[in-house]
């Protein structure tokens, strides 16, 4: 392990003697947990029973899948790992799809399991799943409690763990004969005060040399930024450095789309103007990402001129996909602090990159009186300003959500980049509300995603959480379909969602106002509406079936290669 | 499609011995596109070391990566490739324990 964490807080505890499921929630009190997300079952009883009695608020969601996108989102906007919580089996297996989301997108999660008691596992017990090994590939780390007076240790162990490093789910599995054990003498934490590798002075030597040498250098930014609260420092190294900027997917927000130096998002639905920017460039400064094969295409073919400057938190990462140049592996923070980014004569490439923004700037003026989605989403998002944060599912929308909204940090941009889950939306949308309850958060859902995780609206009801969903309906699994246009000779197999049902009155029944709309001139009166609703509403927006997403990068071609929209 | 046995890595890893680290271990190496084709692991009380011979499944597949994706689980200590040329520091590492 070379990177090493830092304990989240010693667990102050109650006296002995405490159950082990008395310590799970004394421990989740000491350690700050303000709010985990749950559903109870058999195994997990004894944790439920001594929840009601600790400080932590418990958010009952009506699907476990729902409780780890809350988390997720709950952790990636307070940078405090989420909590999730759920019993062994069915319970435990509805959390992975949650847990690799977290995994991918490295994102701090503490998912704790209810599981059979000792004597019974490995027996095929009820509700017995190995979920320990199951989740081993989409975990950073996790453990089986064996013994009660160990929970306090393990807690504080998987919050330290979650949240150090490049950040990322432990799940902490507990039979259920040790939540019900009695404990005299709860063990504390005694893990070490770890520190973080500090970046090699050779390597930031070579990155000084590289980019000062360079005529065409690029930032490339990435989600690592967001996880380590760097947005303002790139901000400063950009405007002091006059080097533009492309974003992936999951670097959008660390500088505002209105921005000089920002060309936009690369790769597969990037901007043209940052595509052909890394074609072109001479420099790569690629800042906590990973070389996604979403955003660089085809990677034989990607950024051919470029050196690379890679710095991130995790050396595995460096050199992973693309050779760098000068690899700094350590804290982004530190890293960036290290580096003088002075580069040579680039104001011919400044000048050529700013036209080329302004050149391929996307068009709002769609024909005809249905209503636009790109249009409608950017208006929406620069109307709500900077408290607005959205939580989009997979999908069209999605990629809209990418190039036309403006965020005004990482953070406030809910999607899931690496895993693509859809659903991931109304539930990441709830997590995202507790966390942040004077943000103004909207759900972004496609008619399909949405359906996904739609019994959400019941815990949006229960708590009276303010949640603003803005449903493009198009009564399609809409990028499915493009891609069956495009790249399947329009077969359009098992894409048509025509019999959806009624979304308001689906809405109304769980108790949530909702309207409808499908003309043009009713968009700015919907957005009013969302925007003063002081309870959780859903506008319902029918959208055209047949609107693709543009540009795109087809699958196995390089990004120079982006098909653009027909007019 | 597997390898010839001419493209054959020799590595050696030593890790915590404790519950699910030799799963966990394991899982990352054929995960990320290498298959074990021998293996010998000892452990005293809480430290294991085990030396694998693995096929890349395609020329692609850089073992000094997957290694460093090895070091980053909890449970490893170090990771060496054997027929490398691993640095003196990581020999008298190796010496010494």
């Amino acid at each position: 392990m070379n990177i090493m964490t830092q304990p989240s807080a010693e667990p102050d505890i109650q006296p002995a003697p405490r159950t082990g499921a008395q310590l799970v929630v004394d421990t989740l009190d000491a350690l700050g947990v303000k709010c985990v997300f749950g559903y109870p079952g058999g195994a997990i009883m004894p944790v439920y029973d001594a929840i009601a009695h600790g400080k932590t608020r418990h958010i009952l969601v009506r699907h476990e899948q729902a409780a780890a996108f809350a988390a997720d989102s709950y952790g990636r906007l307070t940078g405090r790992a989420g909590v999730c919580l759920a019993t062994s089996g069915p319970g435990a297996t509805n959390l992975i799809t949650g847990i690799a989301n977290a995994y991918l997108d490295s994102v701090p999660m503490v998912a704790i399991t209810g599981q059979v008691a000792q004597p019974m596992m490995g027996t095929d017990a009820f509700q017995e799943t190995d979920i320990f090994g199951m989740t081993m590939p989409i975990v950073k780390h996790s453990m089986i409690v064996r013994r009660p007076e160990d929970i306090p240790a393990a807690l504080a162990e998987a919050f330290a763990i979650a949240e150090g490093g490049r950040p990322g789910p432990v799940l902490v599995d507990l039979p259920k004969d040790v939540q019900q054990a009695v404990c005299e003498n709860p063990e504390k934490w005694r893990g070490q005060a770890d520190v973080l590798q500090a970046p090699s002075p050779a390597a930031i030597a070579e990155a000084e040399r590289l980019i000062a040498g360079s005529s065409k250098p690029l930032f490339y930014l990435g989600g690592g930024i967001a996880r380590d609260n760097a947005s303002g420092m790139i901000r400063r190294i950009v405007e002091e450095s006059g080097i533009p900027a492309v974003a992936t997917l999951q670097g959008l927000g660390v500088l505002p789309p209105e921005h000089p130096a920002m060309l936009g998002m690369l790769g597969m639905h990037g901007h043209r103007a940052a595509n052909m920017a890394v074609q072109e460039s001479d420099l790569l400064i690629v800042v906590g990402a990973r070389f996604d094969d979403r955003a660089t295409g085809k990677l034989a073919a990607f950024a051919p001129h470029a050196a690379v400057v890679h710095i991130d938190v995790d050396a595995a990462e460096l050199g992973k996909l693309r050779h760098a140049h000068a690899a700094v592996c350590g804290n982004l923070k530190a890293s960036l602090a290290a580096i003088d980014f002075v580069p040579g004569a680039i104001d011919a490439w400044s000048a050529q990159c700013s036209e080329a923004r302004v050149t391929h700037a996307a068009r709002y003026d769609a024909p005809g009186n249905g209503i636009y989605a790109p249009a409608m989403l950017k208006t929406l998002s620069e109307r709500v300003g900077d408290d607005f944060v959205a939580a989009c599912d997979v999908g069209q929308h999605q990629m809209w959500v990418a190039q036309h909204c403006r965020f005004s940090r990482p953070q406030a941009h809910l999607t899931s980049g690496g895993l693509g889950a859809m659903g991931y939306g109304l539930p990441a949308a709830i997590g995202a509300k507790l966390a942040e309850p004077d943000s103004h958060v909207f759900a972004i859902c496609g008619d399909g995603g949405f359906q996904m995780n739609i019994q959400e609206l019941a815990t949006l009801r229960r708590y009276g959480i303010p949640v603003k969903i803005l449903l493009l309906d198009n009564a399609m699994l809409g990028l499915v379909r493009q891609w069956q246009e495009l790249f399947f000779a329009g077969n359009y197999s098992e894409v048509d969602l025509s019999d959806n049902p009624d979304f308001v009155e689906v809405a109304n029944a769980f108790g949530i106002e909702a309207f409808s709309i499908e003309r043009r001139e009713e968009v700015d009166g919907a957005i009013d509406r969302l925007i003063e609703a002081r309870g959780p509403i859903l506008a319902h927006v029918r959208i055209d079936p047949e609107e693709n997403v543009w540009p795109l990068v087809p699958p196995g071609a390089s990004n120079a290669e982006m098909m653009e929209k027909r007019r | 499609m597997t390898a010839a046995p001419h493209t054959l890595e020799h590595v050696r890893i030593e890790f915590r011995c404790v519950e699910g680290a030799l799963r966990r271990i394991l899982g990352v190496i054929e995960a990320r596109g290498f298959a074990v084709r021998s293996m010998q692991m000892g452990s005293d009380e809480d430290r294991s070391i085990m030396m694998l011979a693995l096929a890349p499944q395609d020329e692609s597949r850089r073992v000094d990566t997957m290694l460093k994706q090895v070091e980053r689980l909890h449970e490893t200590h170090t990771t060496i490739r054997l027929n490398g040329a691993p640095a003196v520091a990581e020999v008298v590492n190796v010496a010494t324990f």
